[in-house]
């Protein structure tokens, strides 16, 4: 399965000056798939955390 | 914050921050495209560009966190809320995992495919489905084939401060300063609201979506709240046109916009202007600003407007602007019986539909 973190994060960080740099290591990982979300909760007994971004 | 600014801050959490550590125990997962989204299951005010919920791998949700109201689209959007929400969303999980929570029916799903008017709108010309359109396009879609209901559907998601409460928005459901209908009822600063009609919620998300469940007809609603170590329910009183909310931030299609709004005269004014004292009649207090531009109308502050088509009142409204949002589509052109300067005149309103938008 795929675990990545966000190709979007240098974007998101470009959009908040404010925000601290942090390296991806760091950082809490996300997957961008509803349906790998489910089999990766399956596996772990995880509950999900599902956000829904809708961006401008 | 911002939506933007509130979403890097959730996404870039570090691990071994606090709000880092309750993420890790859980999957996490981010979705940008909505073309696949099950809109019944994930069913909310779609007119959220941030919105989050907590389930498990059986598809069973936990809760909701996110919402908005008339005040903007962070109104209750906070990180130290969102810390309590994943905090319970953990708590449900073990307690499901126990057995100790029952399940719940998972609502058949629907996709935005399902939706015409959207297909046309964006699939077929391989535009964003963005969040607002599902939203806007399923209403389009129901006025279409009539099975359109405005009270419930265009007025979807009541306002809890029009009950008047007031939420300590960091500390989730804990209720900051109780008003009006609220503390009628017994409320109190500090309560922390429980339930809806028997309903558990966790979040201003949950409380929302179910709040949104009680029918329009309704005469009260029961909020249980926490206080200390007691459980109460609260019977909160309804006025009338309690789900009435501010539709100005939508970008409804199906709104039809008459570019002004009204107070509803007492029953003294209608005698002293001789009309019917149980009508809709009202004063004009503010003129929308495409009034002019799209040529809606011509009315004035201080006008009276007293009939639309020649109806003088509704079951439901108490102004000729609400009449013409429940009862007329977007598009039509009415006629106002209208009283400026002691004179009677008929004037036209040209209504519109937000396609511009679009």
């Amino acid at each position: 399965m795929r675990l990545f973190k966000f190709a979007v994060i240098a974007g998101l960080m470009s959009l908040v000056s404010s925000f601290p740099l942090l390296a991806e290591d760091d950082t809490v990982e996300w997957l961008s798939s509803y349906k790998d979300a489910i089999r990766e909760a399956k596996r772990t007994q995880k509950p999900i955390f599902l956000e829904y971004r809708c961006e401008a | 914050m911002e939506a933007r600014t509130f979403d890097a801050q959730v996404v870039l959490s570090p691990k071994t921050s606090p709000r880092g550590k309750l993420l890790t125990q859980y999957v996490c997962v981010r979705v940008t495209r909505m073309d696949d989204v099950d809109i019944a299951l994930f069913d909310r005010d779609w007119v959220n560009t941030l919105y989050y919920f907590i389930l498990n791998s059986d598809e069973q949700i936990y809760l909701r966190y996110g919402g908005r109201d008339a005040r903007g689209p962070e109104s209750y959007l906070d990180l130290n809320s969102i810390e309590l929400a994943l905090q319970k969303g953990l708590d449900l999980h073990r307690k499901y995992q126990q057995g100790e929570l029952a399940k719940t029916e998972r609502p058949k799903p629907r996709f935005p495919k399902e939706i015409p008017p959207l297909v046309e709108r964006t699939f077929a010309k391989n535009q964003c489905v963005e969040c607002h359109l599902i939203g806007d396009f399923d209403l389009v879609h129901k006025e279409q084939i009539g099975t359109l209901d405005k009270v419930t559907q265009m007025y979807r998601w009541p306002d809890i401060r029009a009950l008047g409460i007031e939420l300590d928005v960091p500390k989730g459901l804990v209720v900051k300063e109780a008003k009006d209908a609220a503390l009628t009822a017994g409320m109190k600063p500090g309560d922390v609201i429980a339930k809806v009609n028997g309903t558990p919620v966790w979040t201003y998300g949950d409380l929302q979506y179910h709040y949104d469940k009680v029918p329009r007809d309704a005469t009260q609603v029961k909020l249980t709240v926490d206080r200390g170590d007691r459980q109460m329910d609260l019977p909160i009183v309804l006025r009338e046109r309690w789900w009435l909310t501010d539709l100005r931030f939508r970008q409804l299609s199906i709104d039809p916009r008459a570019e002004f709004e009204s107070r509803p005269l007492t029953e003294a004014e209608k005698r002293k202007y001789e009309i019917q004292t149980k009508g809709f009649a009202a004063e004009v207090t503010r003129i929308g600003g495409f009034a002019q531009m799209l040529k809606v109308h011509e009315l004035n502050v201080g006008d009276i407007v007293f009939a639309v088509d020649g109806v003088e009142r509704d079951d439901l409204a108490n102004t000729p602007d609400l009449y013409i949002k429940l009862r007329k589509t977007a598009g039509d052109t009415v006629t106002l019986d209208v009283i400026r300067d002691g004179k009677r005149m008929k004037m036209p309103v040209r209504t519109q539909r937000m396609y511009f938008r679009k």
